[in-house]
């Protein structure tokens, strides 16, 4: 069963919550939409439901309108565990899920030996078996949750959707729940989720939908939406994307607000590697637009300026710095108010580097953090010391890591370059 | 297991009381006397009237309006989702009261009495449902029923203040006050058949009524159409609650405290809490009413007044086990 939103309009009486949204969800998908309060995520969830007609638009199940089926056939193949489930009598969990099999059954619904084989299946799929006799009330919250899930279960739908289902639940809970719906995924059904939790939806979402004020800001893998950027323009908030070694998935870690001014104050690169840089990186990229050169995609640094979603200048693993790397960082020196040299470790494979630094910008716009560690780093011989011994003694300045989140030494180069 | 203890408890209870209120009443009869009248009538003979013409009617027709009116409230707390919803919730009492009222004023003869009731019960529902249409969900319905109701209470009491000190007065206030004195052949009849057909229908209808216990949009995602379900079921308990009322004026507790007691015993699967809910109904109001037969010989109590005083401590006694 394929679902399909032609530039789909809905919402509620004087205002539109979904402001055309178009999108695919294949069998086999598991798909996450994330965005702010107040995205649309609900509201794209029950118009796919056929809960909200669509004001302008359509959901297509299969090639069909979903306007013009009967709810009883639209039952059969979809079903919707809703955010907040009512249920106004103390059922007994098995009176629950029998209500789930209503979409199958003829007038005046009694169920068959199949119908209640189905009930004590879906049961034991959510791990309830034992508790078929219980009253609802009596369940926790985390059982609560699989009744209901049960229930929609029972509908044996080929579209699942799932309206913040982890909401309320531990994360022991959580991941139970996800690992369940992903595995409901790869056997096959359309699996449709919403969910604040941007770190879960990536762990185990193939797909993700990003919304912002009823539009599709995003869609693509979790990496492909993730992104600083993105997830700035979404939510305001400042993020890290990192890539789980373990599990090859990404990961956000949030970061401090920038201050309001939202331009950069200017350009900047940063010599480093080996770690050295990933505290300064972090410092200046919320005021400065940054390019980190040259290191390889191995380097720790790399990670940071990746997470930061700061431009890199790469050279491969284990080979010295080619002339490639270093005219294109040539070429972004030009264009930058200056240079901050991390304290890291200098040899005879990237030596050539700081040279270039010291050769393509003014001493004044050269800033040493701890310039006694470059020193004390120093596999060249003795020459990566002296030339910052020169740069010192030509006007190059120092800073202490603490002063680089203030902004007075840095200051002057918001009006220069750039 | 508690089911059938339920109902063979219900149903031995059942019994012994239309044993008792075939046997009491004011005109004094041996047992024997009653059943060889019972078994053997014979026209014209006085016990054979006491036995055919007064207490079996009257029994019957005790026990069929306690069963409609538990069933409309048990339909009611299921769409409401509120254990606490009456048959009358909507505003039938309300309108029933005002069309007796008024047919009973103009002075029309008695037959047009359960018709003007009747016809107000079914005015006050479709008013109702119709001035909370643009409503969605059920709390709009139950708010215009319950301003409903009280506005028909205000013009049943505008008639009682114009015939105020006439013979009318008192006929209206007595049928408020709810009594089964009008037993008559045809009238049990339609009781029966109104109740009867009312319960088959609820009873085909019952897992939808659980289904909406998942409320609007869960019932939705099974499929149901909640709004044409809940107009359906609120037409069935109408139809139920305004025959009752029609033949015998507004009888209180009987529809709100059977459907609560027994989900309490048996649990809120509709298909069983409503035929448990009809039986415990009848029985309850047969009794009530053969105490109000007896019980301050030779005047007899409006049934409304035993079922509330009885019925309404016994209420309370559930809500504060329930809230603890």
């Amino acid at each position: 069963m394929k679902v399909r939103l032609v530039e789909l309009v809905a919402g509620y009486p004087g205002r539109e919550v979904l402001a055309g949204v178009s999108l695919e969800f294949r069998p086999g998908e598991l798909t996450a939409v994330v965005g702010p309060n107040g995205a649309g995520k609900t509201t794209l969830l029950r118009a796919i439901s056929g809960a909200l007609p669509p004001s302008a638009g359509a959901v297509y199940l299969d090639g069909k309108d979903l306007a013009s089926l009967p709810p009883k056939q639209v039952a059969r193949r979809l079903a919707m565990l809703e955010q907040r489930p009512q249920l106004g009598f103390d059922f007994t969990v098995r009176e629950l899920v029998e209500l789930g099999r209503l979409p199958h059954l003829p007038f005046p619904e009694r169920l068959s030996r199949v119908d209640r084989q189905v009930v004590v299946e879906v049961l034991a799929e959510v791990g309830l078996e034992g508790l078929a006799e219980r009253r609802f009330s009596t369940l926790s919250g985390g059982e609560k949750q699989r009744a209901f899930l049960a229930l929609a279960l029972a509908q044996r739908p080929q579209v699942l959707l799932l309206d913040e289902p982890t909401a309320h639940l531990d994360i022991g809970y959580q991941l139970e729940l996800m690992q369940f719906v992903r595995a409901r995924a790869e056997k096959g059904l359309v699996v449709v989720l919403a969910i604040h939790d941007l770190n879960l939806a990536a762990a185990f979402a193939d797909r993700l939908v990003l919304l912002r004020e009823g539009r599709v800001l995003a869609t693509g893998s979790p990496a492909q939406v993730l992104t600083p950027d993105l997830v700035r323009r979404a939510f305001g908030v400042e993020a890290a994307v990192y890539r789980c070694p373990t599990t090859g998935r990404v990961y956000l870690h949030w970061l401090p607000r920038r201050p309001p001014t939202s331009k950069k104050e200017g350009r900047l690169v940063v010599v480093g590697g080996g770690g050295a840089a990933a505290e300064i990186l972090a410092a200046l990229s919320p005021r400065f637009q940054l390019v980190l050169g040259v290191v390889c995609p191995l380097d720790s640094d790399y990670q940071a300026a990746q997470a930061l979603g700061v431009e890199v200048v790469v050279e491969a693993p284990f080979a010295p710095v080619s002339p490639r790397a270093l005219r294109e960082l040539e070429r972004h020196l030009k264009a930058s108010a200056g240079a901050v040299v991390a304290p890291t470790w200098f040899g005879p494979g990237n030596l050539a580097v700081l040279e270039l630094v010291a050769e393509a910008l003014p001493p004044e716009r050269i800033f040493l953090i701890s310039p006694e560690l470059i020193r004390e780093r120093d596999f060249t011989g003795g020459t990566a010391g002296q030339l910052v011994e020169r740069l010192l003694a030509q006007g190059a300045r120092v800073l202490t890591p603490g002063e680089l989140s203030s902004s007075a030494p840095l200051g002057d180069l918001s009006s220069q370059g750039g | 297991m508690k089911r059938a203890g339920v109902f063979g408890l219900l149903g031995l209870v059942g019994a012994g009381v239309l044993v008792l209120a075939l046997l009491l009443g004011p005109g004094r009869l041996p047992a024997g006397e009653v059943w060889r009248h019972l078994v053997h009538p014979q026209p014209g003979a006085s016990g054979t009237t006491i036995v055919h013409g007064l207490r079996l009617p009257r029994a019957v027709s005790g026990f069929l309006v306690g069963a409609a009116l538990a069933l409309a409230g048990g339909v009611m707390q299921g769409l409401f989702r509120n254990p606490l919803a009456s048959p009358y919730v909507l505003g039938v009492a309300g309108g029933a009261a005002a069309g007796a009222a008024g047919v009973i004023a103009l002075g029309a003869a008695a037959w047009g009495i359960p018709l003007g009731a009747a016809a107000g019960a079914f005015l006050a529902v479709g008013l109702a449902w119709w001035l909370a249409s643009p409503t969605r969900g059920e709390l709009g319905l139950i708010l215009v029923g319950v301003a409903l109701g009280a506005l028909f209470s205000s013009i049943t009491g505008l008639i009682l203040f114009f015939t105020a000190g006439d013979r009318r007065f008192q006929e209206i206030l007595f049928w408020t006050m709810g009594g089964l004195w009008r037993t008559s052949g045809w009238e049990v009849g339609v009781l029966a058949g109104v109740t009867g057909v009312g319960a088959g229908l609820l009873w085909l209808w019952g897992r939808r009524l659980n289904a909406l216990a998942l409320g609007e949009e869960g019932a939705r995602h099974l499929g149901l159409h909640p709004r044409r379900l809940r107009g359906f079921l609120v037409g069935v308990a109408t139809l139920l609650t305004a025959t009752a009322v029609a033949f015998c004026g507004t009888i209180g507790f009987v529809g709100l405290i059977t459907p609560h007691l027994m989900r309490l015993l048996l649990g809120p699967d509709h298909r069983v809490l409503l035929p448990a809910a009809a039986l415990a109904g009848g029985v309850f109001l047969l009794a009530a009413d053969t105490l109000a037969r007896i019980a301050l010989p030779p005047l007899e109590l409006p049934v409304g007044i035993v079922t509330g005083l009885f019925g309404v401590p016994f209420f309370l006694y559930l809500v504060r086990r329930r809230v603890r």
